[in-house]
């Protein structure tokens, strides 16, 4: 492997690693603040994908350069639908996170993550909307070209402006996070949920825009996903793209939304890297995997995480 | 005294840059009580932690019955015949009030040869010891505050230990339960002959059941004696001033054991 | 003597053993005018299906249910004997290393049920010993995980396709039955044993407080080892029986959907009791039958509707509401 190559796939496991970070940067805020592992997180994030490419080619039309924003207004209400079906009864009212209210809280979004894939899988076999295809067709054209060249790489202007969007969300969600009463309150449940008694707002209120928020933010991640690829969306991307963010979430620690992008960096990179070495993506996800489970062992708060 | 059952050896035991504990050292008689006194955050539970093997100390030894116990598995020193109840109560909330009981005899020190029958006999005798025969049946959960610190010393109990160590048994009851607990205390001394450790808030029980004290304050040891002798130490009486309400109840009690 | 009465009434209502022995019961009855030849295969293969699927809940049951630790990646387990059992086969008629060492499938059955349980004891070995140490989602987490390492070398020696081989089709429902029914009744004798032992007492006390169990003299961390090891052992046998009934094996075979059927069995049929796997894994059966006859493609709906609804409002499973039923019965009849 030359030089030249090597770069090649740092860079694009760079966006990549912005892309998956995007995704995953809404489990951190539900895991940290709730403590709530939300397994509906991949499949909430391959609707998103769907959203954006129904939203283009199956309804209104939409420029998919608009999609992420559109897709994370509809996100919040999902958000909503998500909280008063799954959560608010067994988490929303428990005082404190026990054991048992863990085990159950992951069950329930177990459940509701595959009826999402049940009623994804419903509309494609229907025939109502196409897997695999995504926006096929379309193509971000700066001044006639589809994509430009950096450092000896050629990039596709779609995948930047995907990046472009990424780190504006989390930029964003920071913001909202750090100068906001309501972002400080979900940052002072992060660090204790005891501290919303202090806060004086209802704890059933904070959890619920908290899974609004994360909710949101799993679609507009999808959607993103979705401009990332360009096809190829289908149900089945659950299966990478949820433990992947399992493995980015515990990277970059609980409740850390910039950790978890920098953590989506890093698993962006690693698999450059190891596909570059080996020539195969599988691997790449294998050995990410293996990580997590190292890294559950060793340091189960994250490397950015207290 | 009698012969030592347990010495603790210049014991420290740090939490980053805490120190919790700082280089104790006591010993604990068979068939006494030792009262474990000392302001909140004094390194009391942790003293207790580890000695049953939950944190390993940074320095020091610890030697029950002259074998060395230090850094050695939880389970491995409950089986060796020390026992210990929590400060806040852990009962098996799902499982029947026998149950946990069971649960405790099934693995104390006969946990190589009891039988589920044996362990259950046993059960029963220690549930009609502690008053809660008429429990045994209800799950550990539904009972109250009250009958949770029974349980807790029921289990323990059922372990048929040499070594008992009780935290805080006493917090949490009001006065009548309390003098029903100390009462139950003064049988298990003078029925099962078990040595205890007591880490106690309630100084009048302490001063009466204890035949010594040892006093921990910052994680260090800054006096030891006859509950009459801790009472009259300047130095613990200055330790608890931090404490007013502490300091007040000790005041009372210099005053009541003055003899005005 | 009171004392002794009540425990009675207690072991009572706890209806799992009177359960599984009725069960066996029926089994072989079935499996005997089966065998004579009196009915078609209609029954036994429903009641293959449902020894099946009461017999991966139970396997399961003991880690979750029994000790509290909810595995995500048991259907690893259950893969891993499928592939062992599809494995020995191949290897017997392919010019492999067993070519005219034996053609008998029986003798390959077993040699593959054995290579399946013990990979699998290998592997609940090492990777217990390492995960167990993570409690609640964290535990749940690794085990995803390992779920999709396994998942992925399988990809690798399977070319991401199904493996396929001849069981030899004599006479086969009638054996597979009889292999069902032998693999029922081991699987209930043995979680049974586990739940009346005082191995038992000490996973129920890891379950209820892990903490105060190690400090009641419970080895935690051996008795956590063993239930994995037992419950994966379980696994193997009913993925390698599947294999062998469907004569192949493939990724679906390590897919988390058979992890979350068996998750969602224990916790219908209610947990920390033996009947609750077996009554779970009954009527899931059904539900799943009929949402497969009914609305087949809006199977995954139903069953995410019915998790969530079981979790949210009978998070103490049939067997808890069944017990408070019971319970206030005879309070109200004594």
């Amino acid at each position: 492997m030359d030089a030249a190559s090597l770069v090649t796939n740092i860079l694009n496991g760079l966006i990549t690693g912005a892309i998956l970070g995007a995704v995953a940067s809404g489990l951190t805020l539900i895991w940290g603040v709730m403590k709530v592992v939300n397994l509906a997180h991949g499949h909430l994030a391959v609707l998103g994908a769907f959203l954006a490419v129904i939203l283009y080619k199956y309804t209104i039309g939409l420029n998919p350069l608009l999609a992420p924003f559109a897709v994370f207004i509809i996100g919040v209400v999902i958000g909503a639908i998500f909280y008063y079906t799954s959560l608010h009864i067994i988490v929303g009212k428990a005082e404190t996170m026990t054991l048992k209210v863990e085990m159950n809280s992951l069950l329930s979004t177990f459940g509701f993550g595959i009826a999402i894939y049940g009623l994804l899988s419903y509309a494609i076999g229907r025939g109502w909307i196409a897997q695999y295809e995504g926006f096929t067709g379309w193509a971000l054209k700066v001044g006639g070209k589809t994509y430009t060249t950096i450092l000896g790489t050629n990039i596709i202007y779609a995948k930047l402006y995907a990046v472009a969007i990424a780190v504006l969300l989390i930029v964003a969600v920071e913001m909202f996070l750090r100068k906001t009463i309501w972002g400080l309150t979900i940052r002072a449940v992060a660090q204790d949920s005891r501290a919303v008694a202090l806060t004086g707002y209802n704890p059933v209120t904070v959890k619920l825009v908290t899974t609004l928020l994360s909710t949101a933010m799993a679609l507009m991640g999808g959607a993103l996903y979705a401009i990332f690829v360009g096809s190829g969306i289908n149900p089945d991307l659950e299966h990478v793209l949820a433990p992947l963010s399992f493995v980015i979430v515990v990277l970059g620690g609980l409740g850390s939304v910039l950790g978890t992008f920098i953590g989506g960096l890093i698993i962006g990179v690693t698999n450059g890297i190891v596909y570059a070495l080996t020539g195969e993506t599988a691997i790449g996800l294998a050995t990410s995997f293996v990580i997590l489970i190292l890294l559950l062992l060793w340091k189960p708060t994250g490397l950015f995480g207290r | 005294m009698a012969e030592e059952i347990l010495r603790v050896v210049d014991v420290t035991k740090r939490f980053g840059g805490l120190i919790a504990l700082d280089h104790v050292s006591f010993n604990v008689y068979k068939g006494e009580i030792l009262g474990l006194i000392g302001p909140n955050g004094a390194g009391k539970t942790t003293m207790f932690n580890v000695i049953t093997g939950v944190y390993k100390p940074e320095e020091g030894h610890i030697y029950y019955k002259g074998r060395e116990i230090t850094g050695m598995r939880p389970h491995k020193i409950a089986r060796m015949g020390i026992s210990r109840t929590h400060q806040i109560v852990k009962p098996f909330g799902e499982l029947s009030v026998l149950e946990n009981t069971m649960i405790g005899a099934l693995f104390g020190p006969k946990h190589e040869t009891i039988t589920e029958e044996e362990a259950r006999q046993i059960a029963s005798e220690i549930l009609e010891f502690v008053g809660l025969a008429d429990k045994a049946e209800l799950p550990a959960r539904v009972l109250n505050i009250q009958e949770k610190k029974r349980l807790e010393l029921a289990k323990a109990l059922a372990q048929e230990p040499e070594l008992l160590l009780l935290d805080e048994v006493l917090a949490g009851l009001n006065p009548g339960e309390v003098q029903k607990m100390i009462d139950l205390l003064e049988r298990v001394r003078r029925e099962k002959g078990i040595t205890m450790i007591m880490i106690e808030h309630v100084m009048h029980a302490v001063m009466n059941l204890a035949d010594r004290i040892v006093v921990l304050h910052f994680g260090r040891k800054i006096a030891e004696g006859t509950p009459e002798e801790i009472a009259s130490n300047p130095e613990v009486i200055t330790a608890y001033l931090g404490d007013p309400e502490m300091a007040l109840k000790f005041v009372k009690k210099l005053r009541k054991g003055g003899g005005a | 003597m009171a004392l002794g009465l009540k425990e009675a009434t207690r072991k009572l209502l706890d209806p799992g053993s009177y359960l599984g022995w009725a069960l066996i019961a029926i089994f072989t009855l079935v499996g005997v005018y089966f065998w004579a030849g009196k009915i078609s295969s209609n029954y036994p293969s429903l009641l293959m299906d449902i020894m099946m699927f009461v017999g991966i809940a139970l396997s399961l049951a003991v880690i979750m249910s029994f000790a509290g630790y909810v595995s995500f990646g048991h259907a690893v387990f259950f893969g891993l004997g499928g592939f062992s059992v599809t494995i020995v086969f191949r290897s017997a008629t392919k010019g492999g290393i067993l070519a005219g060492v034996t053609s008998n499938s029986v003798v390959l059955l077993v040699l593959g049920l054995l290579l399946g349980i013990a990979l699998s004891i290998l592997l609940a070995a090492t990777v217990g010993a390492a995960v167990l140490r993570l409690r609640g989602a964290f535990f749940a987490i690794a085990t995803i995980g390992m779920d999709y390492v396994i998942l992925y070398l399988e990809t690798l020696v399977g070319e991401g396709g199904e493996l396929e081989f001849n069981p030899g089709y004599t006479n086969f429902l009638e054996k597979t039955y009889a292999f069902f029914l032998i693999g029922f009744i081991l699987t209930f004798l043995i979680v049974y044993l586990v739940r009346v032992s005082k191995f038992g007492y000490g996973l129920a006390a890891i379950r209820e407080d892990e903490d105060a169990a190690e400090i009641l003299g419970v080895d935690t961390t051996r008795y956590k080892i063993y239930a994995f090891i037992i419950a994966a052992a379980l696994a193997a046998l009913w993925g390698g029986l599947f294999s062998w009934r469907t004569s192949s094996v493939g990724p679906e075979n390590f897919s988390l959907k058979y992890s979350v059927d068996m998750i969602v069995m224990n916790v219908i049929g209610g947990l920390g009791t033996l009947a609750g796997p077996i009554i779970g894994g009954i009527i899931y059966y059904i539900v799943k039958r009929l949402t497969l006859i009914y609305v087949p493609q809006l199977a995954y709906v139903v069953m995410g509707v019915i998790v969530i609804l079981v979790v949210s409002f009978f998070p103490e499973g049939i067997v808890g509401i069944v017990n408070r039923k019971v319970k206030k019965l005879s309070e109200y009849l004594i």
